[in-house]
This record gives C-alpha cells, structure tokens and sequence, in this order.
C-alpha cells in the first residue's frame, strides 16, 4: 500500500521506528542485556562514575544505572503501549456505536464523555490515583479513565466523516450489513487517522506515567522505573548532577521519537496532501 | 482597429516544461462576443486567466494581446491592476466563492465600484440599486444587506454581474457563469448580456460548454481541446459546418442528447 | 407500484440564526407514484428539494411528516427484505468510490456481500464491458480514473445485483458536456435492455426528455406538473412553463 512506501521513504521516521523497535526489544530482553540485576544493591560502589562494569555509572544506592534504564523500559514503556491499547480499544468501540447509531445512544454517549472532558486530565488524573492509592495498576486505569472520552469523540468525528461518504450511503442503499459496512469502509479509514492519534499520544502517556512515578504516585521501590529514577536523582541533584542525564535523556529520546513518528504517520496517511507537494 | 487581439497565446508551466494553451490567437471587436467552448481542461480558463495577469508565477506566458495599443503581457503588475478590474472585468463560474462570506453584498458592491469608479460610497449605494433594479432582482435594497449565502447561485451571478456593469468595462470574460444555474435563471443571465451589449457597447469573452448560449450570444467561437486552438470562426459556420472532427463531435453530441426535448417542444409550433 | 410517496414533508433546522429556531421547509407534501419500469424525471431549481426527495426514497433521511413505500412496504423494511434492489448513482463520483480499494473491488462490493463467492471475476469484466470500459482498469484505484470513468464504474457497481430500481441523483451535472452525452446514451442502454425502474433527478430539462418517458416539475416543495415527456409542450402549470420556455436551444 501506498502509506508504508512514503513511509518507507520517509528518512526520519524510520530512524524514529527503527529506534522504537530496538528500545522495545530491549525491554523484552532486558534480564539477558543487563550487566546486573536493577535491585542489586553495592553501596561501597554509590555515585561510581562510568567503568566497564557499571557503563552508566551507579546511583546512590550502588545500582547499575544501565541496568536499571533497561528494566525501566518495561515499566515506562511497555506499561504505556498497554494504556494506549485499551484507551483505544475502548474509544473505537464507543465512537464507532455512536457515531454510528447516532440518536439517544449516541446523545448518552457522548453527554457522559462531555463530564469527562470538562475536567483537565492531569487533575483528573491525580484526583484518582490519590482516592485508589499509588501502584501501577492504578496509574494505568487512571489514565484510561481521563482519556477514553477524548478518544471516543475523536472517533466518533472520524465515523461520522466516512458515513458521510457516498460510498457509505451506496452500501447502505443496497441493504449491506452494518458489520459490513463498519468491516469494508469504517475500519479501514478510521484505523490510519486513529493511529496517528495514538502514536502522537503514546509519547504524552509516557510522560504522564513518568511524571506520576516522579511525584511517588506511580511504581514503588525499589522496580525500576524511569520517572523514579529522575526523583531519586533529584535528592542528590547538586552534588551529582549527571545523575538525572540517563533517564532524562531516556524519556527525551522516546518520547521525541514517538512524537517524530507521529506527524510522519500524519504525512503518510494525507494521501492529499502528498498529492499536492509533488 | 480591434478592441483586443490576442496573438499566439501560449501558456507553458516552467517547472514540468509541459504547454498548457498553445497558439490561441482570436481578435475581438466592441460591440461582440467571443464564446470559447470546450472541455475542462482544454485551456479555456487559462486563456483567459492569461490575458488579465492572473496566473501564477511558475507559468511562462507567451505571444502578445493588443488592448487599447499596449501589450497587455508586457505591462508591470500595477499598470494590468488598473486595467483589470476597470477596463477588463471577470465574472466567475462559481459565484458562491467570488464573495467575500463575511459582509453583505451591499459592502462588497460598493467597496469595488469606490475603488474602480472613484466615487462616494453613498453614490455607489445608489448605482448598485440601480444595477440591481436592471438585473431584475426584486427588492434590491433588502438583497443588498444580505450575506452571499442568503441568496441562491442564480442570484449572486446576477449581483456579480450587475457589479460588471456598473463598472462599464470595456471587455467582460465571463467564465462559465450559465453551468451552475437551471434553465430560467441561465436564460435571465444570458439576457443580461445581451443588454449589456446593445447598451454599453461592451465585448464579452464568453467561456462556456453549453453550445446553445454560446450560439445564442457570440457572433465568433473558439473551440480549444488539449489547449491548443481546434477551430475558429463565424458561430454560424462553424456549428453548421464544423471543419474539425472534435467540433463535428461535440456538436453531434448535443444535437443528440437534446433531440427528444427539442422535438417535444416543435409540436407546439405545429 | 414500484414506488409511492404520499404527503411527504421534510424541513431543516435554518443555521446561524441564534436563538431563534426556525426551520425550512424543504418540501410541503410531496405525492408522486411511478410503476414499476417507468423511467421518471425530477426537475427543479437548485434548493427546490430534489435531493432531499432522493435521500428520502434511498432510506438516508426520514419524513416529518407522512409515508414513502417501495412495492407496498416501508422504505427500511423493503431494503431489508430486498437486498441490492435499488441502487443509487451519486453526482459527486469522487466519494463514491472508496480509494482504498480497486476497481474490480468496488464494482464487486454488492456481489461479494451478498454471498457470491465464485465467478465474481466474470461477473466484474462482464460489467466493465457493459458500461464499456476497458477490462485493464479493474486493477487500478479510484483516484488513477477520469470523472467519465468513475461514474461508469459507479454505474457498473449500481447494476450488478440488478436492481429493481435505480436512482439516479444528478448522475451527470458534473460531468462535461461530451461524457453527459456518452453517459446519458449508457442509461438509455441500460433502460432499454434491464428492464428496471429509474428516477433521473437533474436540472437538465433536456437531457430528462432524452431518458424519460415522464417528468415531473418539483416547485417550492411541492410536485406542481406531471407530464408525459412527449406532451411537453400542453403543461399547465406557469412554472413548469417558464421552466420549459426558458431553455436555450441548439439548432443547426
């Protein structure tokens, strides 16, 4: 198809996927890469600079920081890519049954998402991990709860944009299904504009994760975590400051990559657009 | 000596080196009609796009056109702005997107008519109910403190025009302004430029598919196809005997396709 | 009856009005039949609510106010009942073909849905050939295709389950005069030899009296003239008149 060939040439994204790829995969094999176990305390080795046994260094509880990082992709990263599937799963399904049924289905459905929008979801956020009490399970519901509504709107816009569409309403005309028509023309067009949403998305979720983690709502200690590792850091901020470089950094580059590969998700979707430029 | 000449207008895009409209010359005289007929993206528009400076920069123009003893391909952009607008008006197909959404017809008619006529806006007020009255537009006063999108296609093509010639320019192109309309609307509109003919001495440049306006208005038609020139010459002729396959064909295609109706309508003369 | 609309209303919310809610009213009892394989034309000014009549017919919308039947049963329960036997041929042909898929895709959507699992292939160049295309164009996507073209395939995809009856919604305002003319001589094939029931709406007077042996004169809402089209010319009604009176001819 034509939107993985402009993606294919499309330098920047590549790398941005390319990147992706090598972190995720670093995060399935994190127990095989890692130098040492992420709790593996040596205090006599505490804020040890860069060696060939700890490549990153040490925190101040003697971890390896490396090893730490790699653990943390599968609690920061992965842990995102899960909130951003069910946020999704959950938006699709809603959007599609209002934008589709449209009447009193879709009024309630989107009346309730109207509440759930009116609060900003950082607030929102806090709000419900502070009654449910920090742990990741919470952190993940609480993100799923503040954003569904955002992604049921949104998909329900994109339905209503293609039952619009002439080839829709000929489907309907000639008495197809609705799973048919939801099955041949809904998915497949929705399925690229709600990809980049959800790709440009990911980025924020990790962020949000991260920061929870940092204010100490998210993972406890000792796991690994990305967000954590930053607050630790913090205490000791002005004595070791670089400290903070390896998960900052880390959640730059991903965040950054994911957002990159976003808007060339975006460019490769807009058959128009690229039209237009050549 | 004619009002306007073109001589071999040529249209070429710079940056895909490819020929838009090749060699269209044709001359026109005060006091007549031009109809240019063929298909979408024959080069119709383009042409005419071309003599009033309005095509955009990547787009090489050659040949001459004679206006009032300048070549109108040679003047700077601020001495065709005087001519445009003034001495050569254009009326659009599409005269939903020629106004402006946001205010009243009223304000835009007497915005252009202060601008080309130097005049008062109570003044231009004035002239534009006068205009409109001649269009045959009920109630002008109210129309003119409409928005675009209260009135229908067939209205804003008259107020359009009624803006043309209140003017009084010296040529008007008018680009496909029959397509959109039905039939008793199109025949108000062709009307009106009869009028503005016989009245103002005003030529038009009539750019249309509809070979039965055009045979009604012009006195010479150009046919393009592929941009280049097909076929020239007297309407009269050239509809009765097209030298030119392609202009046998489309007027074979519409003698067909408006047999029945015109049949039908015969009886009643019987 | 194939298909009857009696006293049909319809009005819409009126936009950027503020606070006030009024409505328009599109059309104020509309009451017309046509037999089964009567080819019938709709004409009217734009606005006057042809297209609303076409979304009505289709099932899109439904009436304020009184009842469409298609051979003696509600709009709804009739598509059910009666799967791709009435088609549709939109005026705007570039989003009535879905760009994701090709060609011979689009033409088979109704026969793959509709459990035709074999011969669906021959059945597609069978149609491309009937609309006369070329059979190369079925690996091709909608957007590769002329305007011409696409309406064909449009028109190929309408008569695959062939229908019972075909509305045809503005199927050739925007097209150019030539292809209007190569399209319109496709429907009276397809009239001639299918034997379906057809409602042309268009503006085109003329071309209505090629295809149709009815016309009907839509006018603020309502039906004003029905009228055979070979007795044009003894309408009574003083729109349909000025209608009829106000098209310029081509002679030669």
């Amino acid at each position: 198809m034509g939107v993985i060939n402009r993606l294919k040439n499309d330098r920047l994204a590549m790398v941005c996927l390319g990147f992706l790829f090598l972190v995720l995969l670093a995060g399935v094999f994190a127990p095989v890469i890692a130098p040492h176990s992420p709790i593996e305390m040596n205090v006599k080795e505490k804020f040890a600079g860069i060696s060939m046994t700890y490549p990153l260094g040490t925190d101040q509880l003697g971890r390896c920081i490396l090893s730490r990082l790699l653990y943390g992709i599968r609690i920061t990263v992965f842990l995102s890519l899960l909130t951003m599937a069910m946020t999704i799963l959950i938006g699709t399904l809603l959007g599609i049954l209002a934008g589709l049924l449209r009447g009193k289905v879709d009024e309630v459905i989107m009346r309730i998402c109207d509440v759930f929008l009116s609060f900003p979801s950082e607030v929102m956020i806090l709000a419900i991990v502070g009654m449910m009490g920090p742990g990741l399970f919470n952190v993940v519901l609480a993100n799923i709860i503040a954003k569904w509504a955002w992604y049921t709107r949104m998909v329900r816009t994109i339905v209503l944009k293609y039952t619009d569409k002439n080839y829709v309403r000929f489907a309907k005309v000639s008495g197809c299904s609705t799973g048919h028509i939801v099955k041949t023309h809904i998915i497949p067009g929705a399925a690229g504009e709600i990809s980049v949403l959800a790709t440009l998305d990911t980025g924020s979720v990790i962020l949000i994760i991260s920061a929870l983690s940092f204010l100490g709502l998210g993972v406890q200690a000792p796991t690994a975590e990305w967000g954590m590792m930053l607050n630790e850091a913090k205490n000791v901020m002005i004595m070791y400051p670089y400290q903070m470089l390896a998960p900052g950094i880390a959640i730059l580059l991903v965040v950054a990559a994911f957002n990159f590969l976003g808007d060339s998700l975006q460019d490769a979707f807009n058959t128009k657009r690229v039209n237009k430029m050549r | 000596m004619s009002l306007l000449e073109v001589i071999n207008l040529t249209v070429t895009d710079k940056r895909k080196n490819v020929v838009i409209v090749k060699n269209v010359s044709f001359t026109l005289e005060r006091n007549s009609c031009i109809g240019i007929v063929g298909e979408s993206g024959s080069g119709k528009s383009m042409t005419s796009k071309a003599i009033l400076g309005l095509i955009h920069p990547s787009l090489k123009v050659t040949g001459a056109a004679h206006f009032d003893g300048k070549d109108l391909f040679q003047l700077k952009s601020n001495e065709i702005r005087k001519i445009r607008g003034k001495r050569i008006c254009m009326i659009l197909q599409d005269a939903m997107s020629a106004f402006d959404p946001l205010s009243t017809i009223g304000s835009q008619m007497s915005e252009t008519l202060c601008e080309n006529l130097e005049i008062s806006k109570k003044e231009a007020e004035k002239i534009s109910i006068v205009e409109l009255n001649k269009m045959h537009i009920k109630e002008p006063v109210q129309v003119l403190k409409k928005y675009p999108h209260q009135l229908s296609g067939g209205m804003l093509q008259r107020c359009m025009i009624a803006i043309a010639i209140a003017v009084k320019p010296d040529i008007i192109i008018a680009d496909e302004p029959t397509t959109a309309l039905d039939s008793i609307n199109q025949n108000e509109v062709v009307k009106e430029f009869q009028r503005l003919r016989s009245e103002l001495d005003t030529a038009v440049i009539f750019i249309s598919h509809d070979l039965g306006v055009v045979q009604r208005l012009a006195q010479t038609v150009l046919v393009m196809k592929d941009g280049k020139q097909v076929e020239y010459g007297e309407v009269k002729d050239v509809f009765s005997q097209p030298k030119h396959e392609y202009t046998r064909y489309l007027v074979n295609t519409r003698v067909q396709l408006t047999k029945s109706f015109t049949e039908a309508m015969r009886k009643d003369h019987v | 009856m194939m298909l009857e609309v009696r006293e049909v209303y319809r009005s819409y919310k009126k936009t950027g009005n503020g606070f006030r809610r009024e409505r328009l009213n599109v059309l104020n009892g509309v009451s017309f039949s046509i037999r089964a394989g009567e080819c019938v034309g709709l004409v009217g000014e734009s606005g006057s609510g042809k297209s609303t009549i076409s979304r009505l017919i289709l099932g899109l919308e439904k009436a304020d106010k009184g009842s469409i039947f298609i051979e003696g049963k509600r709009v709804s329960e009739w598509i059910k009942e009666n799967k791709g036997q009435m088609s549709v041929v939109f005026q705007d042909y570039t989003s009535s073909a879905n760009p994701r898929y090709k060609i011979s895709d689009v033409i088979g959507e109704l026969l793959k849905a509709f459990g035709e699992n074999e011969g669906i292939h021959g059945k597609v160049e069978h149609l491309l050939e009937k609309v006369g295309l070329p059979l190369s164009i079925a690996n091709r996507y909608p957007h590769e295709l002329s305007g011409g073209q696409l309406q064909r395939v449009c028109i190929a995809r309408a008569i695959s389950m062939h229908p019972r009856l075909l509305i045809l919604d503005e199927a050739i305002s925007s097209l150019d005069v030539s292809i209007q003319a190569q399209i319109m001589d496709l429907f009276y094939k397809i009239k001639k030899e299918m034997n379906m029931t057809i409602l042309f709406i268009a503006h085109d007077l003329q071309a209505v009296a090629h295809l149709c042996d009815k016309v009907m004169f839509l006018h603020n809402g309502q039906i004003v003239e029905q009228i055979a089209t070979s007795n044009l010319t003894d309408v009574q009604n003083e729109y349909a008149r000025r209608l009829l009176y106000s098209v310029i001819p081509f002679n030669v």
